[in-house]
């Protein structure tokens, strides 16, 4: 079987899993992935070769750093088959991508999740409006293009009286010159007065500068709202901490802090993790804890040893994510987790060891 | 001679005692500093013995002491990553200034009161800093750090941030052979990368066949000068930083085993920091000026196997950064500020 063949079917068996579809098991499922890329990827193979371990169990299977997707290209396949090349938005060095020879897994996958997390309250149509720039034709943003994704999907009508394709800078609201206050509110309206559910798409940065342009003014929204939040701050607003942002958020939208969903993705990843708060949605979980989907897992590990924590304990997140068939089926992040419940709790990032001529003395003196 | 060279010198023949592994402040030192610091007993050896100033000339001290503006107070935040700054950070205080506070790193507070007990009197260790209008400060920290001390100063008092830093070593095809190598090892050995003139990259001149070549020959020299100065103790987030970068350039270049460290090739021209210990990163590219100039501002010394040519491009393309030899990196003259870069 060809490469292409093999991945193909790699992907067709990942969508009818998330389905639900398959009689394949999860690890079974992420071995025969694994195995694909160790053949296909000569730097995966090397990371293997150097563990000098078989890839019999899915704890063999080394993960791959996330900081490579800055340093090479993770993929099983040339360049010229890329469909879409996903950037990092680090703000520091060169940008890490995730090339994709296909999208139709990522958009199913991010459906299939999506969907259980933030369509709540009840079926039918409902209203969805982006509080990020506009991602263009070509989107070098993972969650640009998630975000369209689920606008087309979820919504694809007018807001106005034109179509939904030459509408669509009217869902965009938020961009390098700042804030449409105006049309949040115009988009509000609309689904208030359609009758439908309200759902914001928002990064935690964007969220921020919707508050500080109300400046404690509550917005007009249906009481259907949920706001999907996502994302840190990376210098780009001021920071605001996770708990007091939902509950400024709610309170400026005039809905429960239920209604204000907390999404953790990356651009390495092809799949998402979302809280399971919002009333009526499929997803049903604590606040603060993110839900995998049945085609992800994370584990806390430990920064050194890159074996397993204790349950509760604090690690950095391994996530063996089916949809990275192209790429890498394990990314070994620097991101703080523990397990709780069902679900994960993202703690931060891992610090890295003090930059070379600092002293720990100037934060002992500022106390 | 003026006071301020006198309480310079005064302070060299104080780092000179402690130095002296015959003596008991000397012995006493070495015990002390094998716990504080990381190192291991032959690290520290190799810094008391090599790195630290105990002989300057006159002609360097009396740079040091020109490199100051004198201040009615100084103090003095230590670093602790490299325990023999204190020595370069207490002397360029009492150049500005014969009443000098210095607070020792909670990490390793002990090199700056064996100085303190070799020369009673000269400055005065303390453990909070209270700087007045017109006093200088000199800190060592992290960029926020630094600035929150900045805003924590008074009004007139100034402050002489001295920021996170590293070495970078370039390399041209013509220079790649086993000296070379064997000097960039011993560049990368004292202090076990931590400091702002380790070299925490290697720039070759060439293709990357070259760099390959040049990062096999650092990866021997390492190996070897394991045997000399076995590596120390590192922290978990150290080891982590240790592993990641392991496991990237695994699967991104090439990586080679360098006795307790690895030597890894990038595969193209850009590089980034390798972790502390004894690693390194090798990165190949045809104009190292645009390989360094994006990073100046962290840049605090370059390491030059290169011809005269190239050296002097580099040399004058980043001033601020301390060009020397390879294998002169961590010996930087006792002139001024071991980091020359602009502190506005």
């Amino acid at each position: 079987m060809s490469l292409f063949a093999e991945s193909d079917a790699l992907h067709a068996r990942v969508r009818a899993f998330a389905r639900g579809a398959a009689t394949d098991d999860f690890e079974a499922l992420a071995l025969d992935i694994a195995r694909f890329q160790e053949r296909s990827s000569p730097g995966f193979a090397r990371l293997v070769a150097s563990r000098g371990a078989e890839l019999d169990q899915l704890s063999a299977v080394p993960g791959v750093p996330a900081q490579t997707f800055r340093l090479t290209r993770v993929a099983v396949h040339p360049p010229e088959l890329d469909v879409a090349r996903f950037e990092t938005s680090g703000t520091t060095g060169d940008p890490g991508v995730h090339a994709f020879r296909t999208l139709e897994t990522y958009e199913a996958l991010a459906l299939a999740h999506g969907a259980r997390a933030l369509l709540g309250f009840r079926a039918g149509p409902r209203v969805v409006v982006a509080l990020a720039p506009a991602p263009g034709e070509a989107p070098s943003s993972s969650l640009g293009f998630m975000l369209g994704l689920f606008q087309r999907e979820w919504d694809g009508r007018s807001l106005a009286d034109g179509d939904f394709t030459r509408e669509m800078a009217a869902r965009w609201l938020f961009g390098p010159d700042g804030f449409d206050l105006a049309g949040l509110e115009h988009a509000a309206h609309v689904a208030e007065r359609r009758g439908e559910p309200f759902v914001v798409l928002a990064t935690a940065f964007a969220l921020v500068g919707l508050l500080d342009a109300l400046a404690g003014r509550p917005l007009r929204a249906p009481p259907e709202t949920c706001v999907m939040v996502t994302g840190g701050f990376k210098g780009r607003s001021r920071e605001v901490e996770k708990t007091e942002l939902r509950r400024e958020v709610a309170r400026a939208f005039g809905v429960p802090e239920t209604h204000v969903v907390a999404e953790y993705g990356m651009t390495e990843l092809t799949s998402q993790l979302y809280e399971g708060t919002l009333p009526g949605a499929a997803l049903r979980g604590e606040p603060d804890v993110l839900l995998e989907p049945r085609w992800l897992r994370v584990e806390p590990v430990d920064p050194v040893t890159l074996a397993p924590v204790p349950s509760g304990e604090v690690g950095i997140a391994r996530i063996v994510d089916l949809g990275n068939i192209d790429s890498a089926l394990v990314v070994q992040t620097e991101d703080l987790v523990r397990r709780r419940g069902a679900g994960i709790e993202l703690l931060g990032r891992r610090p890295g060891a003090t930059a070379r001529g600092c002293s720990l003395a100037v934060e002992a003196w500022l106390g | 001679m003026s006071d301020a060279t006198e309480r310079v010198q005064a302070l060299v023949r104080a780092a000179c005692a402690v130095a002296d592994g015959k003596s008991e402040l000397g012995k006493r030192a070495r015990a002390l500093l094998l716990d504080s610091t990381g190192l291991s007993h032959e690290g520290i050896e190799l810094a008391l013995e090599q790195c630290l100033e105990t002989t300057p000339s006159d002609a360097e001290i009396a740079a040091l002491v020109a490199s100051v503006r004198p201040a009615p107070r100084v103090h003095v935040i230590l670093p602790a990553n490299v325990f023999i700054a204190a020595h370069r950070a207490i002397a360029l205080a009492l150049a500005g200034s014969s009443s000098v506070s210095v607070k020792p790193s909670r990490r390793e507070p002990h090199f700056a009161r064996l100085l303190a007990e070799a020369a009673p009197g000269l400055f005065e260790l303390t453990s909070e800093i209270q700087a007045a209008p017109g006093d200088h400060v000199w800190a060592y920290g992290g960029d926020t750090s630094l600035e929150a001390v900045r805003r924590a100063l008074p009004r007139g008092a100034e402050l002489h941030a001295e920021g996170p830093g590293y070495g970078i070593a370039v390399v041209d095809a013509e220079h790649i052979t086993t000296a070379t190598a064997a000097a960039l090892a011993a560049d990368i050995v004292p202090f076990e990368q931590r400091g702002c003139l380790s070299p925490i990259a290697a720039l070759v001149v060439g293709t990357r066949a070259d760099a390959q070549r040049f990062a096999e020959l650092v990866a021997a020299a390492l190996t070897e000068a394991a045997k000399q100065v076995p590596l120390g103790r590192f922290h978990e987030a150290e080891r982590a930083d240790a592993r990641r970068f392991h496991d990237a350039y695994r699967y991104a270049g090439v990586v080679l085993a360098a006795g307790p460290g690895v030597v890894a090739v990038s595969p193209d021209a850009r590089w980034s920091a390798a972790p502390v210990g004894r690693n390194l990163l090798v990165a190949a590219c045809e104009d190292p000026l645009a390989s360094l100039l994006p990073a100046r501002a962290r840049i605090t010394a370059l390491g030059l196997a290169t011809g005269p040519a190239l050296s002097a491009s580099v040399a004058a393309s980043l001033p601020e950064a301390r060009t020397s030899p390879l294998g002169a990196m961590q010996k930087p003259p006792f002139d001024g500020p071991a980091d020359r870069r602009s502190r506005a």
